[in-house]
């Protein structure tokens, strides 16, 4: 009886192996499979930073009267008729730097920004910029835009010095 | 006569277990013949396109498996170039389903740059399994996300991942 059962213990290990065998083979050749490649193109960020702030410099209305005075981007400066302005009034500078000859878009205050003096105030609005639309970075990725703006004193405005910020921001188009 | 006993036995016991593993070989055969390997062909790469994140927000990049089209979300700007989802064909038995293993994530690195960048969420059409055509083949296209960091340095990043295929 034991060598019966050794010889069916044989057997039946010779059975198992070779139904494992085909059975592993069968397994690990029916899947298939393939590689496939990911790619990104990353082209550096684009930034912008302040050079020069926009300024009214300095302006005396006369008595009793409203009067506007625009700084435009490129440094001209429109006086109203019943404003003096003086001294040294400019546009502001940003530098803009990023991946070389691509197309960047600006967008700059599109209503009116405040600027104040304790409880005063003025308004700064119709912010415009040198840019062609679209602006294109310089082969060594830069460019330099100017914004200049219009701001609104009203009748007997307090004499103060005004201070007030404005944001702009670029993107690749 | 227990001797004779034995002997008859055992080749009674040989050839019933002989003919089982015959049987079993045949099955396995059979089986075999019915479901041929499985192939894999790469047709068309994952491409996400040319990018750019902000200096101080990164985002993610989506390509769609089923439309193909790129998306973006946060401070990642699309800047076009060539994108697309990846495209496989499979071949195997006609009518036989099958399921779709694609990877968890895998990282795409730069050839001559220190960035790196994580691909996840990759989902395919059709979803993870579905079924040979009657000629026996089926095609399946890939997409994922693509996860970009703030500032992310400017370079060509590229990576690769598998598709694997298997009978359900």
């Amino acid at each position: 009886m034991a060598a019966i059962r050794r010889s069916l213990a044989r057997f039946a290990v010779g059975a198992i192996l070779i139904i494992g065998f085909s059975a592993g083979w069968f397994l690990s050749a029916r899947a298939g499979e393939s590689t496939a490649v990911a790619t990104a193109n990353i082209i550096a960020p684009i930034a912008i930073s302040n050079k020069a702030d926009l300024a009214f410099a300095l302006i005396v209305p006369h008595a009793g009267s409203r009067g506007t005075m625009m700084v435009s981007p490129d440094g001209n400066i429109g006086c109203g008729p019943n404003l003096s302005c003086t001294g040294t009034a400019e546009p502001s500078g940003f530098f803009i730097t990023g991946e070389p000859l691509k197309t960047f878009t600006i967008t700059l205050p599109s209503g009116s920004q405040t600027i104040t003096a304790s409880a005063n105030s003025m308004i700064v609005d119709n912010f415009t910029s040198n840019l062609a639309t679209p602006g294109v970075l310089s082969s060594d990725g830069k460019a330099t835009i100017f914004v200049g703006a219009t701001l609104h004193v009203g009748a007997n405005q307090p004499l103060d010095t005004y201070r007030g910020t404005f944001m702009i921001s670029v993107e690749y188009e | 006569m227990s001797g004779r006993w034995n002997h008859k036995m055992l080749r009674r016991s040989a050839r019933r277990v002989i003919g089982l593993s015959f049987l079993c070989v045949v099955a396995v055969a059979a089986q075999e013949a019915a479901a041929k390997p499985i192939k894999v062909r790469q047709v068309q790469d994952l491409g996400f396109g040319t990018l750019a994140s902000s200096l101080a927000q990164g985002g993610t990049v989506v390509i769609n498996a089923t439309t193909g089209a790129k998306s973006v979300i946060g401070g990642v700007t699309d800047l076009g170039g060539t994108h697309g989802r990846a495209e496989f064909v499979v071949t195997g038995n006609k009518n036989a389903a099958f399921t779709i293993t694609l990877p968890g994530s895998i990282t795409i690195t730069a050839g001559t740059g220190p960035g790196t960048a994580t691909i996840d969420s990759f989902t395919s059409d059709p979803a993870s399994s579905t079924v040979f055509g009657g000629n026996g083949k089926a095609t399946v296209f890939v997409g994922a996300t693509l996860h970009l960091g703030a500032n992310q340095l400017p370079e060509n990043y590229t990576g690769s991942f598998d598709l694997i295929a298997d009978y359900q």
